[in-house]
């Protein structure tokens, strides 16, 4: 064995790192698998002084290094740099304090995130950023991509829960950023670093924000003839002032795989689109709420609109969106899951021209997403044996981003850059306006040797990725 | 150094005539004596080329009402002002988002929107018509006022910036939409870095739904038990529609018009209170309070007159943040010496004010010593809003209180590589960056 691999070995210990092959294998890749790239070692560290002596012994032997939590990450993030050292924070998965008084609680960056909310949901207490991979995302990961998920539109995504960081520099140093009050002076490091994607530095420890959880929940499945009137409905929503927790849209094609699978709720599978409407807050408004939804999807040509009775009625409504992802398994071996945003009000027209898309390529394409924020995920279903149908799906895939920012709006509401959308940067950024971003990068890692390769396009790194040559199978937790 | 007069004169011919003000500016402890404003973005992105050219630096302002705020500048040449940076240049009604200039006034974007509906969650210095602050100076300042607790940080509302570097490159980041991962965040960055990394040149807001209905209320605490009424304050805070909730002792109390409290605790706390919402989780709120504490309706104002407080009273003024837990020890600290005090408690913020008037330098220099003894009690950060000059020019003295030694470095850094000359506020943020 080589001396970096016994220094590495010495930092955390044999059985904390990998290095034969059938251990590397299953890192190669995050939830974006088609781009696959075996690292040199993964280490698991326990603690910050193991994440620092790990960074210092790659620094010292010039080596890459890149920060993983469950890999759950759908745009490349976490991929290894080739020759690099992945390192792997799912050992460092303890919930270090709950303050109930000051509503906070501070984590290792491998806590799963829904064990978080479980841990104090006896309290009256949530974690509210709810990505749908909840059950297997890490806190650690969260902050990296800015997690948001179903309830960010009235809650807000991971940065505005996050008050303080320990973060591991790509020099070794040990820093505190921020502050538990949530008013550190000075800059704020700790939203630069929020949404960085792991390339400033790995983070140890998160102090974050605690949410009471509310007095009542109200969840409305409403049934509208097709996307674009269910998208109109959504801008009435928000244009009359109401702030729901949740404004989600499936459409028919997600539906009829949904109802044809095990996740099956019971839906109409004439239903052009369905809006699942989550109201949340003190119960006594939510009854007006719950009107003014219900005016606006009516006027909106809803056919039904329906309240639920129950936690079975709720999580019954929700089944047509949570189980769409894994519905989509039985329509093609492959699922090329987009994720954008453009404006509210675009949405009916921008809707339009992605079914537009994907008819002129002859796509399987369908639509779910989070309609209160704007954030699109079209879906294309496809087979990437098939060479003709691949190019078709990156050809269709390349003109919906354009379009998305065309509408004024970006390439990336959830998922991040990573790899993935590097290249597609320049589409919403210029030279002059990713100067600053560099500033940043260069600012915390001016070698690069931390997640080089990602975010930024440049061809001064390590990885160099050509997006034509890209399927996409991952089936997403988004 | 060129000479400050030939820069102007060429800064002239940039902005024009309209464009450059003698200006009788003392700003933290340096004379600016003319003032330039651009009028677009262009020329301000020239005018900042100029002062690199020149290595010549500015002293960055917008309405001017954080002047006080910050540590002893540098040499400046002039004072670079966004007053002709204003207006808003679109309003989507549908979407509640409004693109906006720096130098637009926060009381004029507000009143601009409310017609349709919506409100801006920027409060620095009240509501009131008459407040001068601009939305880039807010911003830059990461200031806000009485109802932070409703409103958040004024960083939450971003959306997008743009940015004119210190090197005149004219940038932009984040978007006009409310969701989005797409590069870094450097908005985020820029709010709160006191003008010292870039100027800002417009934003995307997100705007919030004008509350159905507003109440405020007033009440004495008479507890023994509780006498700053800190735990009762933190239990409204938790209410669904509190938008302000503070306390204030009786010098306070006088200072924005309310009578003083006497209690039988002889304490004197007085609570103020501003709930915002639905009408009927507003009431629902209102009949909680009253069962609580004795509650009148608050006069008109008051919580407007809360927001400019700090800066609008004589004086010492230091801000202690710390977790709610731990404020009612640190009103009785700071009581004990001698400060008059404003708590909000769901916040964690202590406002305080030491009179000054004819004080020594050597009180002065007490004083501070004794506002981070009682910071470092209670595990709070703090800053100094106002301070003597004098005081500020003592090299050991920091208003933003004793940063971490990594955080300063990677400021510096930061500095380093935004404005590696040193264009923009010499000196005046935290860690004298």
């Amino acid at each position: 064995m080589d001396l970096f691999l016994e220094r590495l070995i010495s930092v955390v210990g044999r059985e904390a790192c990998l290095v034969r092959d059938e251990e590397l294998f299953v890192y190669e890749c995050d939830g974006m698998t088609v781009e696959r790239t075996r690292p040199r070692a993964v280490v698991l560290p326990r603690d910050a002084e193991q994440v620092a002596g790990v960074v210092r012994a790659c620094r010292a032997e010039g080596v890459p290094f890149v920060p993983r939590g469950a890999g759950t990450g759908l745009s490349g993030g976490a991929h290894a740099v080739a020759g690099g050292v992945l390192i792997e924070c799912s050992r460092m998965k303890s919930i270090l304090e709950i303050n109930l008084a000051d509503r906070l609680a501070v984590v290792q960056p491998g806590v799963v995130n829904a064990d978080l909310s479980h841990a104090i949901r006896n309290h009256g207490l949530f974690y509210a950023p709810d990505p749908s991979s909840q059950q297997v995302c890490t806190i650690g990961g969260n902050v990296a991509e800015n997690s948001g998920g179903p309830h960010t539109l009235k809650y807000g995504t991971t940065t505005n829960h996050v008050v303080g960081l320990e973060v591991v520099l790509p020099d070794g140093e040990i820093v505190r950023l921020g502050s538990q009050t949530g008013f550190a002076e000075g800059f704020d490091l700790v939203g630069a670093m929020v949404g960085s994607e792991g390339t400033l530095g790995i983070v140890t420890e998160i102090t974050v924000r605690l949410t009471p959880i509310p007095e009542k929940i109200e969840t409305l499945l409403c049934v509208f003839p097709d996307v674009v009137s269910a998208c109109r409905a959504v801008g009435e929503v928000i244009g009359d002032g109401l702030v729901p927790a949740a404004l989600e849209i499936v459409d028919q094609r997600t539906i009829r795989a949904v109802e044809d699978s095990m996740y099956a709720a019971g839906l109409d599978r004439d239903a052009g689109a369905i809006l699942i409407a989550e109201l949340d807050g003190a119960a006594c408004v939510l009854p007006a709420q719950i009107d003014g939804v219900r005016d606006a999807a009516r006027r909106n040509g809803a056919t039904t609109v329906a309240v639920a009775q129950n936690d079975e009625e709720r999580t019954k409504f929700w089944r047509a969106r949570k189980g769409a992802f894994g519905a989509m398994g039985r329509l093609a071996p492959d699922l090329f899951v987009h994720d954008a945003v453009v404006p509210r009000a675009k949405l009916p027209e921008v809707l339009e021209k992605v079914c537009e898309i994907g008819d002129r390529y002859d796509l399987i394409l369908s639509n779910v997403f989070h309609a209160g924020d704007g954030n699109l995920h079209p879906n294309i279903s496809f087979d990437r044996r098939n060479p003709d149908e691949l190019e078709r799906v990156l050809k269709a895939g390349e003109e919906i981003l354009e379009l998305c920012v065309a509408a004024g709006g970006v390439i990336t509401g959830e998922h991040g850059v990573g790899i993935e959308k590097r290249d597609f940067m320049k589409l919403v950024f210029s030279e002059e306006d990713m100067l600053p971003m560099h500033h940043l990068r260069d600012a915390f890692d001016p070698d690069r040797f931390c997640n080089p390769g990602k975010v930024l396009p440049s061809t001064r790194f390590c990885v160099e990725s050509n997006p034509k040559a890209r399927g996409y199978d991952a089936v997403p937790f988004a | 150094m060129s000479d400050i007069e030939s820069i102007v004169r060429e800064l002239e011919a940039l902005v024009g005539s309209e464009g450059v003000r003698a200006s009788a500016t003392s700003l933290l402890g340096v004379e600016a004596p003319f003032e330039i404003s651009p009028a677009d973005g262009k020329t301000l992105a020239r005018v900042l080329e100029l002062l690199l050219k020149n290595e010549a630096s500015a002293v960055v302002r917008g309405g001017g009402t954080h002047d006080e705020l910050g540590n002893q500048l540098g040499p400046v040449a002039v004072a670079l002002s966004t007053r002709q940076l204003e207006g808003i240049e679109e309003f989507v009604e549908q979407d509640g988002v409004v693109r906006v200039r720096a130098g637009t006034r926060v009381s004029e974007l507000r009143s601009s929107v409310e017609s349709s509906g919506w409100d801006v969650a920027l409060d620095t210095a009240g509501l009131s018509p008459s407040d001068t602050s601009t939305v880039g100076g807010t911003l830059a300042a990461g200031a806000f006022g009485a109802r932070r607790l409703g409103y958040g940080p004024p960083r939450d509302c971003v959306l997008g910036l743009d940015v004119a570097l210190a090197t005149g490159e004219r940038t932009h980041c984040g978007a006009r939409v409310v969701k989005n991962v797409t590069g870094y965040d450097l908005q985020k960055l820029y709010c709160g870095s006191m003008g010292s990394l870039g100027v800002i040149e417009a934003a995307w807001l997100r705007l919030r739904p004008l509350p159905e209905r507003v109440a405020s209320l007033v009440a004495h605490i008479d507890s023994p038990g509780d006498p700053v009424g800190a735990t009762l304050g933190l239990s409204i805070a938790r209410r669904s529609t509190a938008r302000s909730v503070a306390l204030l002792d009786s010098d306070s109390a006088s200072a924005i018009g309310l009578p003083s409290s006497e209690s039988s605790a002889g304490v004197g706390f007085s609570l103020v209170v501003e709930f915002a919402g639905p009408s009927v989780a507003v009431d629902e709120d209102v009949s909680w309070t009253r069962a609580h504490c004795e509650a009148d309706s608050a006069p008109d104002g008051v919580i407007d007159a809360l927001s400019a407080l700090p800066t609008s009273v004589p004086g010492i003024v230091a801000r202690l943040a710390m977790l709610p837990s731990a404020v009612s020890r640190c009103v009785g600290e700071l009581q004990a010496s001698g400060a008059a005090v404003v708590a909000h408690p769901g916040l964690g913020l202590v406002h305080t004010v030491w009179s000054s008037g004819e004080g020594a330098p050597s009180d002065e220099r007490s004083i501070v010593r004794e506002v981070g003894r009682i910071a470092s009690s209670v595990r709070a950060t703090f800053r100094f809003e106002r301070m003597p000059v004098r005081q500020r020019e003592a090299p050991d003295i920091d208003v933003f209180g004793n940063l971490e030694r990594g955080q300063l470095q990677l400021m510096r850094a930061l500095k380093q590589k935004y404005d590696p000359s040193g264009v923009l506020n010499p000196g005046r943020s935290a860690g004298h960056i």
